[in-house]
């Protein structure tokens, strides 16, 4: 049994309406690697923002390494020896390498010392970065080695990683795993956050399961199996996905030679992309993120235009028509960010319904919209897909990210389209709603539509897609069936370790 | 004047205070170009204002919007005083003609004044000064007293009052000293403190030793007294601050009259479409006080060219003239007619440097 | 081009004077915009400075005090704009649009009595040496320290901001909030601060302008000069040598085309009165041409705290 570095007693928060946290205990050894498992809105989040001071508990204790341990801000977790790698939000794009690992520092060194610690650590670690880069121009692995690296250099004593995989390639991620082992055997506690159950089998040594803000269960992760854990963090059992054997019809999205600049100051360009979708097929397309699925969605539904025969929709050629053109003719897609791009956030699901289903749901006569018709289709949508709201007035921001994504992949595909084309699909939905989302996918290329499905996730990719090809840097790997695809083919496609071999064929 | 547009619009979406309902109240309103407190043109417009105020007391009740930009911005803020239940609108800059216009074909109920303009419609009356009457006299007093015969001129826009402005100072202080040279200095702008002040000392430090001014604040009177050795003249207001010195004397509106008398046109029924111009006869344009500084026989000299004008004895523009490219415009004794003067788009003979479009 | 009468010394001297309320105003305003607040009062906060700053010099004599009272003055109202933004999350435009209009109202108040009074000069610095240099002595060093204080305040910000961890806080917090306050950083009262200073410069610049460049009180006589500063800000992509160049450039095309009119030139009027805009423009935008040149990334976005 390992020494205890954190304890946990009874910890205590509510929000209006929400109790995140009730009465929540457990401990982490020294040099323990945990696993904090839950679905989206267990209160995992709440959970390590009182450890890092963000957030104060309503009542509960905490011992770091037998003191007592009630931070007020992060600054003062920090000083601790608690050290937080963050999912999202904690990176300064117009900023170099070497001020982001600053701010996160407490008492930074000499911006030339910073530089050299900076370089040492990340060799130790078989690391690499630049400091003086600028992290708006760094992929997402390279990104997350900033947050590491940042944490790293100040010795911590507990480290919190916040689904610290779903920005990687496999092979980055056993990178990653190395480096976790080697902090864990060098007595670094790392807390690890995660809904994969893969991968906590893989590194995590114990597991603490919540649910609905309560730990439901505290378990051995490599004891456990994976159906186990889900069930233990969903509560129940739920349905797998059911795919039909099927055959694949016409052609339905053609891309030939698609390439497309980037109209954000830091995006990826799209480079040279054909491929084609047939009708009853899915195409799964992998990638780590920010190597141009943003771009690639926008180029299929319009939003970025490109020549005519570049992407051709049952064989005519559409790429000079935009969204509302490819939309009518049943091209359908839903991005990846709900809130501003599938949604407008401050207007109700019914305006939102109206806004992409107009056209093909007759929502719309002679230029006036028929409002009745709209509520009745946004209803629809929030019975099929099980959307937990109030009502269609409702805005589309009051709504959980799970619910709300549930809503925008509905209003999709119960729109019929011959086309659709996903971004991340199940981003931020617990288990449960994601299978549905997946079984809505597969259901929908069974009635005869060509599916694209962009994700990172790759457990994903393979329960859904029939063929995978992965975007890196802009290109399209070679596209090949599902079927007999090993892990490590996958990885070469998403491009690797992005130049991490060098530094491994060193270490 | 666009640098302004985007507050004066921000102005307007706050709305015009005080616009209730109140029939039997003739509504008057104003649009002014610039603030009522610049010491010139629009402060003068607003004492019109206030002393139509004074003379009806509650039987009128008078609205305003200030530094209105001239275009489209002031077009709205015409539109929504009509919509307000204005009876009569004063718009009191040049550039207010052509929306004037606009505004007034699509509330052909309310009367519309525009002052300075030459565009006319059953429902707008134009009104100006002769202020051209009073530049002689300042032309007069310059051409006696600058000791460099260097005598800049800061204009704001090539209009046709401006330009008759120029001509009629040049004109006098040519005829008391041949060698005086005039430098005119385009601002752009009615009301830009800092700018004027900057033209004026450009025009000091390019050695003139008296300035006119047709813009509308007292920033020019600041920099010349700052200078020293500096005399200037009070524009549109009499500038009385800055006296003795470098203000020696002054052109000043005196709309209160004028004002007084539409007004009663409106509640009489009586209001017709006309065109007014007068000068320093009817009282429209006075002289402000001339100081001390000015010597006693330069000043006896000033005041009876002053009361010959105020007669009708002596016009300004009084041939023989010639226009700046040598070609004749009067004979010797012929008067410059209404016309002509209204539309005025060229320098006198001796006048250096063009007039932009 | 003929400048035969002007004066190169006389010019150059009166640039800088001509540039300094501007410049003042806009290294503020950097400042507010680098921490992620977009104020587009800086009209209203110059014209309070010009107003209070004017009537405190009146009353005590005192330029410098004029001028500290004109900062404390603009600060307090930054800070209304603060308040509202930051902890009522009021829209920044709106208010910062509303601030101008206060700004203008209260100063037009205020200023009724001070219509047409002087105000105590502020002395020219003869500073020892430099000054005595011909030709470059009495353009460059001849001048009011308000002058300087606006050129040390250019070194002052740029440094700050890249050498010191104060402005890389000030720069994160402009860049993500979200990040910023995740990593513990105080984003609101970063920001209030940076508000603060925004105001305390445009209530300097706006005095300049009545204190020393006009010299005296008129209503609305800032006449444009802080939608300038907000433009030059943005011209000079968020730098502050850039700030100065600007600043410097249209204050010096100002005063170059009046004088070149004065002086009589044959170049079309038109061209010049719109020069002093167009060059500024022109320069900074090839200056800027080349390398990453953004706005801050968070600049008139609402920050809220989420749990």
């Amino acid at each position: 049994m390992r020494e205890t570095l954190l304890d946990i007693k009874g910890l205590t928060k509510a929000y209006p309406g929400v109790i995140a946290n009730s009465d929540v205990s457990f401990s982490v050894g020294k040099g323990e690697v945990h696993a904090l498992l839950g679905e989206n809105g267990a209160g995992k989040s709440t959970l390590v923002k009182m450890i890092y001071g963000l957030v104060k508990p309503d009542s509960g204790s905490m011992m770091l390494n037998g003191a007592a341990f009630a931070p007020p801000n992060p600054h003062a977790a920090r000083g601790s020896g608690v050290a937080m790698v963050f999912q999202h939000f904690s990176l300064f794009e117009a900023l170099t390498v070497a001020e982001n690992v600053a701010l996160g520092m407490e008492n930074p060194p000499k911006p030339r010392d910073l530089a050299q610690q900076i370089r040492d650590v990340s060799e130790t670690y078989g690391l690499p970065l630049d400091p003086d880069r600028t992290v708006g121009g760094l992929s997402a692995g390279e990104r997350q080695r900033v947050e590491i690296i940042r944490c790293l250099l100040q010795d911590p004593r507990l480290l919190i990683m916040d689904e610290p995989t779903s920005v990687l390639t496999p092979q980055e991620v056993e990178i990653l795993f190395q480096t976790l082992r080697k902090l864990s055997d060098e007595g670094t506690a790392i807390l690890y956050i995660s809904h994969k159950l893969e991968e906590i089998r893989t590194i995590c040594e114990s597991a603490t399961i919540l649910r609905r803000g309560q730990v439901v269960a505290t378990c051995t992760p490599r004891d456990t199996t994976a159906r186990a854990l889900a069930e233990m963090m969903v509560g129940a059992s739920f349905d797998a996905v059911q795919r039909a054997t099927k055959e694949f019809g016409e052609v339905r999205l053609k891309v030939d030679g698609l390439s497309a600049k980037s109209p954000g100051e830091f995006g990826t360009s799209l480079k040279d992309i054909s491929f084609e979708v047939r009708a009853g097929e899915v195409l799964g397309i992998g990638g780590v993120a920010g190597n141009g699925q943003d771009e690639f969605l926008a180029a299929i539904s319009g939003e970025i235009l490109t020549e005519a025969q570049m992407v051709s929709f049952d064989g005519a050629p559409v790429g000079t028509q935009g969204p509302e053109a490819r939309r009518k003719a049943g091209l359908l897609s839903a991005p990846e960010e709900r809130l501003g791009h599938a949604a407008a956030p401050d207007m109700s699901l019914t305006e939102n319904a109206m806004l992409t289903a107009a056209a093909r749901q007759g929502l719309m006569k002679k230029g006036f919209l028929n409002w009745p018709k709209a509520t009745g289709f946004a209803e629809q949508v929030i019975e099929a897909f099980d959307v937990r709201t109030p009502g269609a007035g409702t805005a589309a921001r009051a709504l959980s990210g799970g619910n709300l994504q549930k809503f925008v992949i509905g209003r999709e595909v119960l729109q019929r389209p011959q086309v659709l084309v996903v971004n991340q699909p199940t981003w931020g939905v617990d288990a449960a709603a994601a299978a549905a989302i997946r079984q809505a996918l597969l259901d929908l290329a069974a009635q005869g539509a060509a599916v694209v499905v962009i994700s990172q996730d790759l457990d994903e990719l393979m329960e859904v897609a029939d063929r995978f090809g992965a975007l890196n840097e802009g290109r399209l790997s070679d596209i090949r069936p599902v079927q007999g695809l090993t892990v490590d083919e996958i990885g070469l496609m998403m491009g690797g370790a992005h130049d991490m071999e060098m530094a491994h064929a060193t270490a | 004047m666009n640098r302004r547009t985007l507050l004066a619009s921000a102005a307007l979406a706050l709305g015009l205070a005080g616009t209730a309902i109140a029939q039997d109240k003739t509504k008057v309103g104003f649009i002014f170009v610039g603030p009522v407190g610049d010491g010139g043109w629009t402060y003068e417009h607003n004492q019109g204002r206030l002393a139509v105020e004074e003379h009806f007391g509650d039987a009128v009740e008078t609205v305003f919007q200030e530094s209105v930009p001239e275009g489209a911005d002031s077009e709205r803020a015409m539109t929504q005083m009509a919509l307000g239940g204005a009876d009569i609108i004063f718009t009191t800059s040049f550039g207010y003609m052509d929306p004037t216009i606009n505004v007034a074909s699509k509330f052909p109920n309310v009367k519309f004044e525009h002052a300075t303009g030459y565009k006319r419609a059953d429902n707008v009356s134009t009104y100006s000064a002769r202020f051209y009457e009073g530049r002689a006299i300042q032309g007069h007093i310059a051409g006696k007293m600058t000791k460099t015969n260097k005598i800049g001129y800061i204009a704001s826009f090539p209009i046709p009052e401006v330009i008759r402005g120029i001509n009629s100072a040049y004109l006098h202080a040519k005829k008391v000293n041949p060698d005086v040279e005039f430098s005119v200095v385009w601002a752009y702008t009615w009301f830009d403190p800092a700018k004027e002040a900057d033209a004026a000392n450009a025009l000091i430090e390019q050695g003139a030793d008296v300035i006119l001014q047709h813009t509308d604040s007292t920033a020019p009177q600041a920099a010349a007294e700052k200078a020293g050795n500096v005399i200037t003249f009070g524009q549109a207001s009499d500038m009385g601050e800055y006296a003795p010195l470098p203000r020696v004397s002054s052109i000043i509106d005196d709309w209160a009259p004028y004002y007084i008398a539409r007004v009663q046109a409106v509640k009489d029924g009586t209001w017709e479409s006309t065109d007014t111009w007068d000068g320093i006869g009817p009282g429209m344009v006075g002289i402000g006080e001339i100081s001390d500084a000015v010597p006693a026989e330069v000043k006896a000299e000033a005041l009876a060219m002053k009361d010959a004008i105020a007669s009708g004895e002596y016009h300004p523009f009084t041939g023989p003239i010639k226009k700046q490219d040598g070609s004749d415009w009067l004979a010797e004794g012929e008067t410059a007619d209404d016309g002509t003067l209204a539309g005025m788009d060229f320098y006198v003979e001796g006048l250096t440097g063009d007039i932009p479009n | 081009m003929d400048f035969g009468t002007i004066n190169p010394i006389l010019l150059v001297a009166s640039l800088m004077v001509s540039a300094t309320p501007i410049l003042l105003a806009a290294i503020g305003e950097l400042v507010t915009e680098k921490s992620g607040v977009l104020n587009l009062g800086v009209e209203g906060m110059m014209i309070t400075g010009a107003v209070v700053g004017f009537a405190v010099a009146v009353n005590t004599g005192s330029p410098l005090l004029g001028f500290a009272a004109a900062a404390l003055a603009s600060a307090l109202l930054s800070l209304s704009f603060g308040f509202l933004t930051q902890y009522l999350l009021s829209n920044q435009v709106a208010t910062g649009l509303g601030l101008t209009l206060v700004g203008l109202g209260l100063s037009s108040l205020i200023g009724k009595p001070y219509e047409g009074m002087k105000a105590p000069s502020l002395a020219d610095l003869h500073i020892p040496v430099l000054g005595d240099i011909p030709v470059i002595g009495p353009m460059l060093f001849q001048h009011d320290i308000m002058v300087y204080v606006s050129i040390a305040m250019i070194a002052a910000v740029w440094a700050v901001l890249k050498f010191t961890r104060a402005g890389l806080i000030l720069r994160a917090v402009g860049e993500s909030h979200d990040a910023a306050h995740a990593l513990g950083y105080k984003v609101v009262h970063i920001r209030m601060m940076a508000i603060a200073f925004g105001g305390a410069c445009s209530g300097l610049g706006g005095a300049y302008l009545s204190l020393v460049r006009v010299p005296q009180w008129t209503e609305g006589m800032t006449a444009g000069a802080g939608w300038i500063a907000l433009a030059i800000v943005v011209f000079a992509s968020w730098k502050p040598w850039r700030v100065l160049i600007g600043a410097y450039l249209f204050g010096g095309v100002t005063v170059l085309q009046l004088n070149l009119q004065a002086a009589g030139t044959s170049l079309p009027v038109e061209y010049l009165s719109m020069s002093p805009y167009l060059i500024t423009i022109l320069v900074l935008v090839v200056i800027s041409a080349r390398g990453y040149h953004g706005a801050p990334a968070s600049l008139g976005r609402a920050f809220h705290a989420s749990h």
